[in-house]
């Protein structure tokens, strides 16, 4: 069960990554009522670039634990990019009902803008670096115009037109919806009037994806206590959960507009239908698209009408992304997954304010992670 | 058969404008990224083999002034390729060409 959870999120934070990563602890440790000295398990995740600019960090969970003050029985750190905090909130509470642990700290985050200012993304940092190769198969990914996360979602958006014949209007509607999820929320980074013009107006990054259907990396952390008991919080925990992991290449799969969504949710997708609002990964509209589809919300190659037909407002008939999604809150190091998992906790708890979705029992959460799609995680919250 | 055999039997066949892939000799399916080991079976019985170096554009998108995007070769194989030609849209047929791109001669693909 969840205890504490709390943000720390800037476009540009000018301190160090630890005092950020320290605000978003305090605030959770405030909330849970706990002291540093009651964490006893540690999960985190590190990628290139997002802390004070470096490529690596030796012993990474011991030197931030260090430096936190915490002393734990149990650390783990889980490097699949953005759903990697969801499986550790079902890893932590497994633990927990294990006796492992009592109070594990889930923290996750980053200086996105360490990243961005340099022009790369947390994929593409080894550009920096030529002596460094991150893959396998060298020059035969990395020499070519770009291997980055925006030309390979560019791809799928493009696929998804040839095939479905979704629209580039129809991605600008989900953004201009989301942005109205955003105004009413009350803690978003980017709000005001959008319209699906205006997302089309702004400028082509990698076609048929224009700059405002692509998430903003920003600096932020996220902290979660999972407990043995919640707290002042309620009484939520995971109800259904999967994850899924695919490792062959874009090029090498059949069809990529395939997730490894599908698999995650499989076995409650009946379930699924049945939750009160919906928080998907939304790195890039089309990542939502292929979630709607992927987890069987709406059947394959009809996200694009679905959207146009559908409010995903919280008095809609799908409360989707319903703080406005990272898209609007920007993503801290460039991982959206605790984006969404603070909403859904804001929502669960009542305490969304001014976009509360009414009778919010249960949630479905959607991850996507890695930057070709590779990493998949679902999960269902609720009593 | 090791990862660097692979790397040096492709840079021969680049080096001589042939386009190289991977079959496996127990599923027969075709793959283009190295590994020694079927990605779709775990069989290490493997051969490198020369392609036709035709196929078409599966996806593509124009990102940093340039084209790139996902090529399904003949054979049955996908990579990604940067495109170059006239007229670059999903569906197009491409032949492959060779260039020297940072110091290494490397496919790409073009649109007649
Ligand atoms: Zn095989």
């Amino acid at each position: 069960m969840i205890s504490g959870f709390a943000e720390a999120v800037y476009k540009n934070y000018d301190g160090s990554v630890y005092d950020l990563m320290d605000e978003a602890l305090g605030k959770a440790l405030e909330m849970a009522g706990i002291e540093r000295k009651d964490l006893d398990g540690f999960m985190t995740t590190f990628l290139p670039g997002v802390f004070d600019g470096n490529i690596y960090m030796h012993f990474f969970p011991d030197q931030i634990c260090g430096y936190l003050g915490i002393t734990p029985k149990y650390i783990d750190s889980l490097d699949y990019g953005g759903p990697s905090v969801l499986s550790a909130l079902w890893r932590a509470e497994r633990l927990i009902k294990e006796g492992v642990a009592e109070n594990i700290l889930l923290l996750f985050g980053g200086k996105g803008s360490d990243v961005r200012k340099r022009k790369q993304t947390v994929d593409s940092f080894e550009k920096l670096y030529p002596e460094v190769t991150n893959t396998p198969y060298r020059h035969l990914i990395n020499l070519y115009n770009s291997m980055n996360p925006v030309s390979d979602y560019a791809l799928a958006a493009e696929r998804h037109k040839k095939i479905f014949g979704s629209t580039d209007y129809q991605r600008a509607e989900l953004i201009a919806k989301q942005r109205k999820n955003a105004n009413r929320s009350g803690y978003a980074m980017f709000t005001g009037d959008l319209s699906p013009e205006d997302v089309l107006k702004s400028s082509i990054i990698a076609s048929p994806l224009h700059l405002l259907e692509i998430v903003y990396p920003v600096d932020g952390f996220h902290a979660f206590i999972v407990s043995r008991k919640s707290g002042k919080l309620r009484d939520i925990r995971v109800q259904n959960y999967g994850e899924a992991h695919q490792s062959l290449l874009p090029p090498e799969v059949d069809d990529i507009t395939v997730t490894p969504a599908i698999e995650s949710s499989k076995n409650f997708r009946k379930e699924i239908l049945k939750c009160d609002f919906y928080e998907l990964y939304d790195s890039f509209s089309i990542t939502v698209m292929l979630q709607l589809e992927n987890t069987g919300i709406v059947p394959k190659g009809q996200s694009g009408k679905f959207i146009e037909k559908n409010s995903i407002s919280v008095d809609g008939d799908l409360p989707l992304n319903t703080g406005g999604g990272s898209i609007n809150r920007g993503q801290p190091a460039y991982m959206s997954g605790s984006v969404l998992l603070y909403e859904a906790l804001l929502q669960m708890n009542e305490m969304a304010s001014g976009n509360q979705v009414k009778n919010a029992r249960k949630v479905f959460i959607n991850g996507i992670g890695g930057w070709s799609r590779n990493h998949s995680v679902s999960l269902i919250l609720g009593d | 058969m090791k990862i660097e055999d692979v790397y040096n039997e492709y840079d021969r066949m680049f080096a001589s404008s042939n386009m190289p892939f991977i079959r496996c000799n127990t599923c027969a399916k075709a793959y283009y990224y190295p590994r020694t080991v079927c990605p779709f079976c775990g069989s290490s019985s493997i051969e490198i083999i020369k392609s036709s170096g035709t196929g078409e554009i599966y996806s593509c998108t124009e990102f940093n002034g340039g084209f790139y995007g996902i090529i399904k070769f003949k054979e049955g194989f996908g990579a990604y390729m940067d495109i170059e030609g006239n007229n670059i849209v999903t569906g197009r047929n491409i032949i492959i060409k060779f260039r020297e791109i940072s110091g290494k001669i490397l496919p790409y693909a073009f649109v007649d």
